[in-house]
């Protein structure tokens, strides 16, 4: 496995796709932070009005929510919570896995690993690297925002932080190889693509929750990785909130053995 | 261990739902030998090569290579393959695709790339995407790849398809040293007969899932010797006066009206000899047979030859 990992990690850090990925998250979250910016710092704002801009709403509403928020809850709301950040990874996994299969490369890899094992563990370890990677290098640009503009948002706690980035990094992985298992069993860009962008925007599961609560059952959703990861509590009050956890790890899991199943099962 | 054979299968067989990709197939391939794949599109040759290095599980039978089963892991990195396409990520340069492939068989010491890039004519691709690689340069990279971490035994199918001319020949030629200074073993698939026929020295014939032969080169050439055929109203005759007038003349009966005379060019003291006394010759022809003509003549009469 450790062999098929270093091909991955070679892999992963030489595609495009990874970098990519990251400038649009980045890129994202800058542009989320200088919105809120304009809009909450009356400077900037009363700039935005000088040069045309309209502004709807009580700004005293704007003053409370800066004074109240923290750079953990901006970071939260703007790219993680929304479901931005899981179909970016989302859609990386699926490319990454994809093209074994697209390019055919999988023979090379497979007639030398006879244990599937190896292979899904090797992706499953380097996507969820680059998830972390992602989540981190993300936060921190927000940090590093942050400080620039003189602490404009209230920093967090540190164990605020380190107990969202666990959760937020375990469901997002959970999404991961969830879009891992989809492109095994299609072995298709498109089916997985598309996997990415309909599950993990927590489209199909608004529209579930949606039809479900006709019935009462809305509750069903409340235990799918996007509503977890859409509800993910950003303070840490020492009372373990085990949902995401569970969601997480049973989704995460499922998806691996699956994977390997699927993957033992189906000729190259 | 028995590494009698680098490659033996027992009852081979691959279904596709009630359809047999394989059937019973049992092949034998001894170390050293160039073993040539042969069969019509569809009759199971890449399903049986991808059988041999685990891509696809076989429905009954078994595999093993040097006397281990395939799904030794051990074994499996004594193999190495192209099957089909060359297997290659086309955003990647072609050192970066060997480069890959070499960690995935565990390699750290990557001198070898380079030497077997140049080996393919590969080394002066720089940083060009194999995504933008002609067919030809795709099947080169293929088969370096295949030659990484020196494997003793390659199962190569279809390696020269889109080869140009010049390319082949490099081919053919590198496959050649391989078996003869680094007594690698090959079995290589192709529809380009006559260039096959340069390198195997052991023959299998597929035909609709079933080995319905597996020939040595030797033997084949046997089969495939020139002789001059002679259709004549009375072989018995025609056999005893040959042989009372050319002692030395190597001939058969094929049946009852006709005799193939082998090693002998010309026809007309044949046909002399017989007229003048009293035989009557039908035809006399000159026949030459090579291997797409054996192969033909095989795929249509099935077992005929077996």
């Amino acid at each position: 496995m450790l062999n098929l990992l270093r091909m991955d990690f070679y892999r992963v850090f030489r595609n495009k796709g990874f970098y990519v990925c990251l400038g649009i998250l980045i890129f994202s979250n800058i542009l989320l932070f200088g919105l809120l910016y304009m809009l909450a710092d009356p400077s900037a704002r009363q700039f935005l009005l000088e040069i045309g801009g309209v502004i709807k709403g009580d700004f005293s509403d704007l003053d409370t929510f800066v004074s109240n928020t923290t750079i953990l809850e901006i970071y939260h709301q703007g790219t993680v919570g929304a479901g931005f950040f899981a179909v970016i990874t989302g859609v990386l996994a699926a490319l990454f896995v994809c093209t074994d299969f697209d390019s055919g490369f999988i023979k090379n890899i497979i007639a030398a690993h006879e244990n599937k094992w190896d292979y899904i563990l090797s992706k499953c370890v380097c996507l969820c690297t680059v998830n972390l990677l992602y989540l981190v290098i993300n936060f921190g640009v927000m940090l590093v925002l942050n400080m620039a503009f003189k602490g404009f948002f209230k920093p967090s706690k540190p164990a605020d932080i380190l107990f969202y980035m666990l959760c937020a990094w375990l469901l997002i992985s959970a999404f991961s190889m969830l879009t891992m298992l989809i492109c095994v069993i299609t072995r298709r860009f498109a089916a997985g693509v598309a996997w990415a962008i309909c599950i993990n925007s927590g489209l199909v599961t608004v529209i579930l929750n949606t039809g479900l609560a006709i019935f009462g059952l809305g509750w069903i959703t409340d235990n799918t990785i996007y509503m977890n990861l859409f509800n993910l509590p950003q303070v840490f009050n020492g009372t373990y909130v085990l949902r995401p956890v569970i969601t997480a790890i049973a989704f995460f899991v499922i998806s691996v053995i699956l994977s390997k199943l699927v993957l033992a099962k189906k000729d190259i | 261990m028995n590494t009698q054979y680098a490659v033996k299968t027992n009852n081979l067989s691959k279904l596709y739902g009630t359809k047999a990709a394989v059937s019973h197939l049992n092949m034998e391939v001894k170390p050293g030998e160039i073993y040539g794949f042969i069969g019509r599109n569809g009759s199971g040759k890449s399903t049986t090569l991808k059988m041999c290095c685990g891509l696809v599980h076989p429905t009954e039978g078994e595999i093993s290579l040097f006397g281990c089963p395939v799904t030794d892991e051990t074994t499996r990195r004594r193999v190495g393959m192209l099957i089909e396409d060359p297997g290659l990520y086309p955003h990647m340069n072609a050192r970066d695709n060997m480069i890959l492939k070499a960690k995935c068989l565990g390699l750290t010491d990557f001198r070898s790339i380079d030497h077997i890039l140049e080996l393919m004519n590969l080394s002066d691709t720089g940083k060009k995407k194999t995504g933008q690689f002609s067919m030809g340069m795709k099947q080169r990279l293929g088969i370096a790849m295949a030659l990484l971490g020196n494997p003793d035994l390659l199962i190569l199918d279809e390696p020269i398809n889109g080869l140009d001319p010049e390319g082949i020949r490099e081919v053919r030629e590198c496959l050649l040293t391989l078996n003869e200074e680094a007594g690698k073993t090959i079995i290589i698939s192709s529809h380009i007969l006559g260039e096959l026929s340069k390198l195997a020295t052991c023959y299998g014939i597929i035909k609709e899932g079933e080995l319905i032969q597996q020939i040595s080169r030797k033997k084949l050439e046997a089969k495939c010797r020139d002789y001059i055929q002679l259709k004549v109203d009375n072989t018995d005759r025609t056999a005893a006066l040959l042989a009372e007038n050319f002692p030395d003349l190597h001939f058969e009966a094929a049946d009852r009206n006709q005799l193939h005379v082998y090693d002998f060019a010309d026809p007309a003291p044949l046909t002399t000899l017989l007229v003048t006394n009293g035989i009557q010759v039908h035809s006399c022809s000159l026949h030459q047979m090579d291997l797409e003509q054996y192969f033909l003549e095989l795929m249509e009469g099935g077992r005929r030859y077996a």
